[in-house]
Protein backbone atom coordinates (compact mmCIF):
# COMPACT_ATOMS: atom_id res chain seq x y z
CA UNK A 1 0.00 0.00 0.00
CA UNK A 2 2.85 2.34 0.91
CA UNK A 3 4.60 1.76 -2.45
CA UNK A 4 1.25 2.36 -4.15
CA UNK A 5 0.96 5.74 -2.34
CA UNK A 6 4.56 6.56 -3.24
CA UNK A 7 3.91 5.83 -6.93
CA UNK A 8 0.80 8.04 -6.78
CA UNK A 9 2.73 10.87 -5.06
CA UNK A 10 5.51 10.60 -7.62
CA UNK A 11 2.87 10.74 -10.34
CA UNK A 12 4.37 7.48 -11.77
CA UNK A 13 1.33 6.09 -13.65
CA UNK A 14 3.04 2.97 -15.01
CA UNK A 15 4.40 1.93 -11.62
CA UNK A 16 1.04 2.69 -9.97
CA UNK A 17 -0.83 0.39 -12.40
CA UNK A 18 1.76 -2.36 -12.03
CA UNK A 19 1.45 -2.30 -8.21
CA UNK A 20 -2.36 -2.17 -8.42
CA UNK A 21 -2.36 -5.30 -10.66
CA UNK A 22 -0.15 -7.10 -8.15
CA UNK A 23 -2.52 -6.24 -5.31
CA UNK A 24 -5.57 -7.44 -7.24
CA UNK A 25 -3.86 -10.72 -8.21
CA UNK A 26 -2.96 -11.53 -4.61
CA UNK A 27 -6.57 -10.79 -3.53
CA UNK A 28 -7.90 -13.09 -6.27
CA UNK A 29 -5.72 -16.02 -5.23
CA UNK A 30 -6.84 -15.58 -1.59
CA UNK A 31 -10.50 -15.65 -2.64
CA UNK A 32 -9.85 -18.70 -4.83
CA UNK A 33 -8.27 -20.58 -1.89
CA UNK A 34 -11.28 -19.68 0.26
CA UNK A 35 -13.71 -20.95 -2.37
CA UNK A 36 -11.79 -24.24 -2.66
CA UNK A 37 -11.79 -24.64 1.14
CA UNK A 38 -15.50 -23.89 1.47
CA UNK A 39 -16.50 -26.23 -1.34
CA UNK A 40 -14.35 -29.01 0.20
CA UNK A 41 -16.03 -28.52 3.56
CA UNK A 42 -19.43 -28.50 1.88
CA UNK A 43 -18.65 -31.75 0.07
CA UNK A 44 -17.51 -33.38 3.32
CA UNK A 45 -20.62 -32.15 5.13
CA UNK A 46 -22.77 -33.58 2.35
CA UNK A 47 -21.09 -36.98 2.40
CA UNK A 48 -21.28 -37.02 6.20
CA UNK A 49 -24.94 -36.22 5.97
CA UNK A 50 -25.45 -39.06 3.49
CA UNK A 51 -23.51 -41.42 5.78
CA UNK A 52 -25.41 -40.16 8.83
CA UNK A 53 -28.76 -40.81 7.18
CA UNK A 54 -27.59 -44.32 6.12
CA UNK A 55 -26.46 -45.02 9.69
CA UNK A 56 -29.83 -43.80 10.98
CA UNK A 57 -31.65 -46.10 8.55
CA UNK A 58 -29.43 -49.03 9.56
CA UNK A 59 -29.94 -48.42 13.28
CA UNK A 60 -33.65 -47.63 13.15
CA UNK A 61 -34.93 -50.06 10.58
CA UNK A 62 -32.49 -52.50 8.99
CA UNK A 63 -30.87 -53.85 12.15
CA UNK A 64 -34.14 -54.45 14.09
CA UNK A 65 -35.50 -56.05 10.90
CA UNK A 66 -32.46 -58.31 10.73
CA UNK A 67 -32.94 -59.36 14.34
CA UNK A 68 -36.56 -60.21 13.63
CA UNK A 69 -35.53 -62.18 10.54
CA UNK A 70 -33.00 -64.18 12.54
CA UNK A 71 -35.62 -64.88 15.23
CA UNK A 72 -37.79 -66.25 12.43
CA UNK A 73 -34.90 -68.49 11.32
CA UNK A 74 -34.60 -69.89 14.86
CA UNK A 75 -38.36 -70.47 14.93
CA UNK A 76 -38.44 -72.18 11.52
CA UNK A 77 -35.50 -74.47 12.26
CA UNK A 78 -36.96 -75.39 15.66
CA UNK A 79 -40.34 -76.20 14.12
CA UNK A 80 -38.77 -78.30 11.37
CA UNK A 81 -36.62 -80.21 13.88
CA UNK A 82 -39.62 -80.95 16.13
CA UNK A 83 -41.76 -81.97 13.16
CA UNK A 84 -39.00 -84.34 11.98
CA UNK A 85 -38.64 -85.76 15.49
CA UNK A 86 -42.45 -86.29 15.65
CA UNK A 87 -42.32 -88.27 12.43
CA UNK A 88 -39.37 -90.34 13.64
CA UNK A 89 -41.10 -91.05 16.94
CA UNK A 90 -44.15 -92.23 14.99
CA UNK A 91 -42.06 -94.44 12.67
CA UNK A 92 -39.75 -96.15 15.17
CA UNK A 93 -42.52 -98.16 16.92
CA UNK A 94 -43.82 -99.33 13.52
CA UNK A 95 -40.38 -100.59 12.48
CA UNK A 96 -39.85 -102.15 15.92
CA UNK A 97 -43.25 -103.89 15.85
CA UNK A 98 -42.63 -105.29 12.36
CA UNK A 99 -39.18 -106.60 13.31
CA UNK A 100 -40.51 -108.09 16.56
CA UNK A 101 -43.41 -109.78 14.79
CA UNK A 102 -41.08 -111.21 12.12
CA UNK A 103 -38.70 -112.47 14.82
CA UNK A 104 -41.59 -114.22 16.61
CA UNK A 105 -42.70 -115.93 13.41
CA UNK A 106 -39.21 -117.14 12.48
CA UNK A 107 -38.54 -118.28 16.05
CA UNK A 108 -41.72 -120.37 16.07
CA UNK A 109 -40.39 -122.32 13.09
CA UNK A 110 -43.50 -124.03 11.76
CA UNK A 111 -45.45 -120.88 11.04
CA UNK A 112 -48.96 -121.45 9.75
CA UNK A 113 -50.10 -119.73 6.63
CA UNK A 114 -52.82 -117.75 8.40
CA UNK A 115 -50.40 -116.01 10.84
CA UNK A 116 -47.96 -115.41 8.00
CA UNK A 117 -50.73 -113.78 5.96
CA UNK A 118 -51.73 -111.65 8.94
CA UNK A 119 -48.11 -110.59 9.38
CA UNK A 120 -47.82 -109.63 5.72
CA UNK A 121 -50.87 -107.40 6.02
CA UNK A 122 -49.56 -105.54 9.10
CA UNK A 123 -46.02 -105.42 7.64
CA UNK A 124 -47.39 -103.77 4.51
CA UNK A 125 -49.45 -101.29 6.52
CA UNK A 126 -46.49 -100.43 8.75
CA UNK A 127 -44.14 -99.99 5.78
CA UNK A 128 -46.63 -97.73 4.03
CA UNK A 129 -47.03 -95.61 7.15
CA UNK A 130 -43.22 -95.34 7.55
CA UNK A 131 -42.92 -94.45 3.84
CA UNK A 132 -45.48 -91.64 4.27
CA UNK A 133 -43.58 -90.36 7.32
CA UNK A 134 -40.30 -90.42 5.40
CA UNK A 135 -41.83 -88.34 2.61
CA UNK A 136 -42.92 -85.82 5.24
CA UNK A 137 -39.42 -85.80 6.75
CA UNK A 138 -38.09 -85.01 3.28
CA UNK A 139 -40.56 -82.14 2.83
CA UNK A 140 -39.74 -80.78 6.29
CA UNK A 141 -36.20 -80.14 5.05
CA UNK A 142 -37.67 -77.36 2.89
CA UNK A 143 -36.96 -75.03 5.82
CA UNK A 144 -33.37 -74.80 4.56
CA UNK A 145 -34.45 -72.93 1.43
CA UNK A 146 -36.36 -70.32 3.45
CA UNK A 147 -33.80 -69.92 6.23
CA UNK A 148 -30.95 -69.89 3.70
CA UNK A 149 -32.54 -66.96 1.86
CA UNK A 150 -33.17 -65.04 5.08
CA UNK A 151 -29.60 -65.62 6.29
CA UNK A 152 -28.21 -64.46 2.94
CA UNK A 153 -30.23 -61.24 3.28
CA UNK A 154 -28.82 -60.61 6.74
CA UNK A 155 -25.34 -61.45 5.43
CA UNK A 156 -25.72 -58.71 2.79
CA UNK A 157 -26.83 -56.22 5.44
CA UNK A 158 -23.81 -57.01 7.60
CA UNK A 159 -21.63 -56.29 4.56
CA UNK A 160 -23.29 -52.88 4.28
CA UNK A 161 -22.74 -52.17 7.98
CA UNK A 162 -19.09 -53.10 7.55
CA UNK A 163 -18.78 -50.63 4.63
CA UNK A 164 -20.39 -47.83 6.67
CA UNK A 165 -18.08 -48.55 9.62
CA UNK A 166 -15.11 -48.48 7.24
CA UNK A 167 -16.24 -45.07 5.91
CA UNK A 168 -16.70 -43.78 9.45
CA UNK A 169 -13.22 -44.90 10.40
CA UNK A 170 -11.80 -43.24 7.28
CA UNK A 171 -13.59 -39.95 8.06
CA UNK A 172 -12.18 -39.98 11.58
CA UNK A 173 -8.76 -41.11 10.41
CA UNK A 174 -8.79 -44.35 12.40
CA UNK A 175 -6.56 -46.98 10.76
CA UNK A 176 -8.08 -50.40 10.16
CA UNK A 177 -5.80 -52.69 12.09
CA UNK A 178 -6.15 -56.30 13.07
CA UNK A 179 -7.59 -56.19 16.56
CA UNK A 180 -5.89 -58.64 18.88
CA UNK A 181 -8.27 -60.65 21.04
CA UNK A 182 -8.19 -59.67 24.67
CA UNK A 183 -8.00 -62.07 27.59
CA UNK A 184 -11.71 -61.47 28.22
CA UNK A 185 -12.51 -62.45 24.61
CA UNK A 186 -10.63 -65.70 24.98
CA UNK A 187 -12.74 -67.04 27.86
CA UNK A 188 -16.00 -65.78 26.35
CA UNK A 189 -18.31 -68.52 25.03
CA UNK A 190 -18.28 -68.48 21.25
CA UNK A 191 -20.90 -71.05 20.37
CA UNK A 192 -20.38 -73.42 17.46
CA UNK A 193 -16.93 -73.24 15.88
CA UNK A 194 -17.08 -71.67 12.42
CA UNK A 195 -14.36 -72.59 9.88
CA UNK A 196 -12.19 -69.57 9.12
CA UNK A 197 -13.60 -67.58 12.07
CA UNK A 198 -13.03 -69.51 15.28
CA UNK A 199 -9.38 -69.72 16.18
CA UNK A 200 -7.80 -72.56 18.12
CA UNK A 201 -10.86 -74.78 17.73
CA UNK A 202 -10.72 -78.57 18.12
CA UNK A 203 -13.83 -79.67 16.26
CA UNK A 204 -12.76 -83.22 15.54
CA UNK A 205 -13.98 -85.58 18.28
CA UNK A 206 -10.84 -87.73 17.98
CA UNK A 207 -8.64 -84.68 18.61
CA UNK A 208 -10.79 -83.81 21.64
CA UNK A 209 -10.47 -87.39 22.92
CA UNK A 210 -6.66 -87.15 22.53
CA UNK A 211 -6.62 -83.83 24.38
CA UNK A 212 -8.77 -85.26 27.18
CA UNK A 213 -6.58 -88.37 27.35
CA UNK A 214 -3.55 -86.08 27.65
CA UNK A 215 -5.28 -84.48 30.64
CA UNK A 216 -5.77 -87.89 32.24
CA UNK A 217 -9.43 -88.38 31.22
CA UNK B 1 -29.28 -103.19 35.67
CA UNK B 2 -27.83 -100.24 33.76
CA UNK B 3 -31.23 -99.42 32.27
CA UNK B 4 -32.37 -98.31 35.73
CA UNK B 5 -29.90 -95.43 35.57
CA UNK B 6 -31.50 -92.01 35.93
CA UNK B 7 -30.32 -89.32 33.51
CA UNK B 8 -30.73 -85.56 33.51
CA UNK B 9 -30.33 -83.82 30.15
CA UNK B 10 -29.68 -80.07 30.33
CA UNK B 11 -29.86 -77.94 27.18
CA UNK B 12 -31.59 -74.66 26.36
CA UNK B 13 -32.73 -76.03 22.98
CA UNK B 14 -35.75 -78.30 23.34
CA UNK B 15 -34.88 -80.08 20.07
CA UNK B 16 -31.46 -81.11 21.40
CA UNK B 17 -33.00 -82.32 24.68
CA UNK B 18 -35.47 -84.35 22.67
CA UNK B 19 -32.76 -85.85 20.44
CA UNK B 20 -30.60 -86.88 23.43
CA UNK B 21 -33.62 -88.21 25.33
CA UNK B 22 -34.75 -90.31 22.33
CA UNK B 23 -31.25 -91.61 21.88
CA UNK B 24 -30.98 -92.58 25.56
CA UNK B 25 -34.33 -94.37 25.22
CA UNK B 26 -32.91 -96.27 22.23
CA UNK B 27 -29.97 -97.32 24.40
CA UNK B 28 -32.45 -98.65 26.94
CA UNK B 29 -32.33 -95.76 29.42
CA UNK B 30 -35.94 -94.80 29.93
CA UNK B 31 -35.56 -92.68 33.05
CA UNK B 32 -34.60 -89.31 31.57
CA UNK B 33 -35.43 -85.91 33.03
CA UNK B 34 -34.87 -82.56 31.31
CA UNK B 35 -33.84 -79.04 32.34
CA UNK B 36 -33.15 -75.95 30.24
CA UNK B 37 -30.20 -74.48 32.17
CA UNK B 38 -28.10 -74.89 35.32
CA UNK B 39 -30.59 -73.01 37.48
CA UNK B 40 -33.41 -75.42 36.70
CA UNK B 41 -31.07 -78.43 36.74
CA UNK B 42 -29.62 -77.90 40.23
CA UNK B 43 -32.88 -78.39 42.21
CA UNK B 44 -33.50 -81.63 40.26
CA UNK B 45 -29.95 -82.80 41.02
CA UNK B 46 -30.31 -81.92 44.70
CA UNK B 47 -33.24 -84.35 45.03
CA UNK B 48 -30.62 -87.08 44.63
CA UNK B 49 -32.62 -88.79 41.89
CA UNK B 50 -30.05 -88.42 39.12
CA UNK B 51 -27.23 -90.88 38.35
CA UNK B 52 -25.81 -89.27 35.21
CA UNK B 53 -25.75 -85.65 34.03
CA UNK B 54 -25.49 -84.69 30.37
CA UNK B 55 -25.25 -80.92 29.94
CA UNK B 56 -24.73 -78.29 27.29
CA UNK B 57 -22.24 -75.50 28.09
CA UNK B 58 -23.54 -72.31 26.49
CA UNK B 59 -26.96 -71.64 28.05
CA UNK B 60 -28.64 -68.43 29.26
CA UNK B 61 -29.01 -68.31 33.02
CA UNK B 62 -26.50 -70.75 34.47
CA UNK B 63 -24.11 -72.20 31.86
CA UNK B 64 -22.98 -75.83 31.93
CA UNK B 65 -19.50 -75.12 33.29
CA UNK B 66 -20.97 -73.28 36.30
CA UNK B 67 -23.36 -76.19 36.79
CA UNK B 68 -20.40 -78.60 36.70
CA UNK B 69 -18.54 -76.51 39.29
CA UNK B 70 -21.67 -76.38 41.50
CA UNK B 71 -21.98 -80.17 41.25
CA UNK B 72 -18.32 -80.75 42.11
CA UNK B 73 -18.61 -78.27 44.97
CA UNK B 74 -21.55 -80.06 46.57
CA UNK B 75 -20.40 -83.06 48.67
CA UNK B 76 -23.65 -84.92 47.95
CA UNK B 77 -23.19 -84.57 44.18
CA UNK B 78 -19.40 -84.36 43.82
CA UNK B 79 -19.02 -87.86 42.36
CA UNK B 80 -21.87 -87.57 39.84
CA UNK B 81 -20.73 -88.50 36.28
CA UNK B 82 -20.96 -85.41 34.07
CA UNK B 83 -20.76 -85.39 30.28
CA UNK B 84 -20.48 -82.05 28.49
CA UNK B 85 -22.30 -82.08 25.16
CA UNK B 86 -21.45 -78.75 23.59
CA UNK B 87 -20.59 -76.76 20.49
CA UNK B 88 -17.83 -74.97 22.42
CA UNK B 89 -14.65 -76.43 21.00
CA UNK B 90 -11.73 -74.16 21.78
CA UNK B 91 -8.69 -75.91 23.15
CA UNK B 92 -8.60 -73.74 26.28
CA UNK B 93 -12.28 -74.41 26.96
CA UNK B 94 -11.77 -78.17 26.81
CA UNK B 95 -8.83 -77.83 29.20
CA UNK B 96 -10.94 -75.61 31.50
CA UNK B 97 -13.77 -78.18 31.55
CA UNK B 98 -11.31 -80.99 32.29
CA UNK B 99 -9.82 -78.98 35.15
CA UNK B 100 -13.32 -78.34 36.51
CA UNK B 101 -13.80 -82.10 36.73
CA UNK B 102 -15.84 -83.12 33.69
CA UNK B 103 -15.90 -86.87 32.93
CA UNK B 104 -16.44 -86.65 29.19
CA UNK B 105 -16.55 -84.03 26.44
CA UNK B 106 -18.53 -84.48 23.22
CA UNK B 107 -18.58 -81.73 20.63
CA UNK B 108 -21.71 -80.93 18.60
CA UNK B 109 -22.63 -82.04 16.01
CA UNK B 110 -22.06 -85.57 17.26
CA UNK B 111 -22.79 -89.06 16.03
CA UNK B 112 -24.86 -91.67 17.88
CA UNK B 113 -21.74 -93.84 18.08
CA UNK B 114 -19.67 -91.10 19.79
CA UNK B 115 -22.33 -90.37 22.38
CA UNK B 116 -22.84 -94.08 23.10
CA UNK B 117 -19.09 -94.67 23.48
CA UNK B 118 -18.62 -91.73 25.84
CA UNK B 119 -21.53 -92.71 28.06
CA UNK B 120 -20.29 -96.31 28.22
CA UNK B 121 -16.72 -95.20 28.91
CA UNK B 122 -17.82 -93.00 31.80
CA UNK B 123 -20.06 -95.75 33.22
CA UNK B 124 -17.30 -98.36 33.00
CA UNK B 125 -14.87 -96.06 34.83
CA UNK B 126 -17.40 -95.51 37.61
CA UNK B 127 -16.66 -97.22 40.91
CA UNK B 128 -19.00 -100.21 41.22
CA UNK B 129 -21.24 -98.98 44.01
CA UNK B 130 -24.24 -96.78 44.81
Amino acid sequence: MRSLNAALAANDGARFHELLDQLLRSRESLIQADVVRISGALQEALSRFRMDSRIAALAEKDMPDARQRLDHVVELTEKAAHHTLDLIERSVPLADATARHAAELTRDGATDVASLAAFLVTARENCEAVRTNLTEVMLAQGFQDITGQIIRGVHKLIGEVEAVLDDLMAVHGIPREVVESTAADRVKLEGPAVPGVTKNAVTDQNAIDDLMAGLGL
Amino acid sequence: MSTALRFLVVDDFSTMRRIVKNFLNDLGYNNVQEADDGNTALPILKTGNVDFLITDWNMPGMPGLDLLKAVRGDPALAKLPVLLLTAEAKREQIVEAAQAGVNGYVVKPFTAQTLKEKIEKILSARPAAA
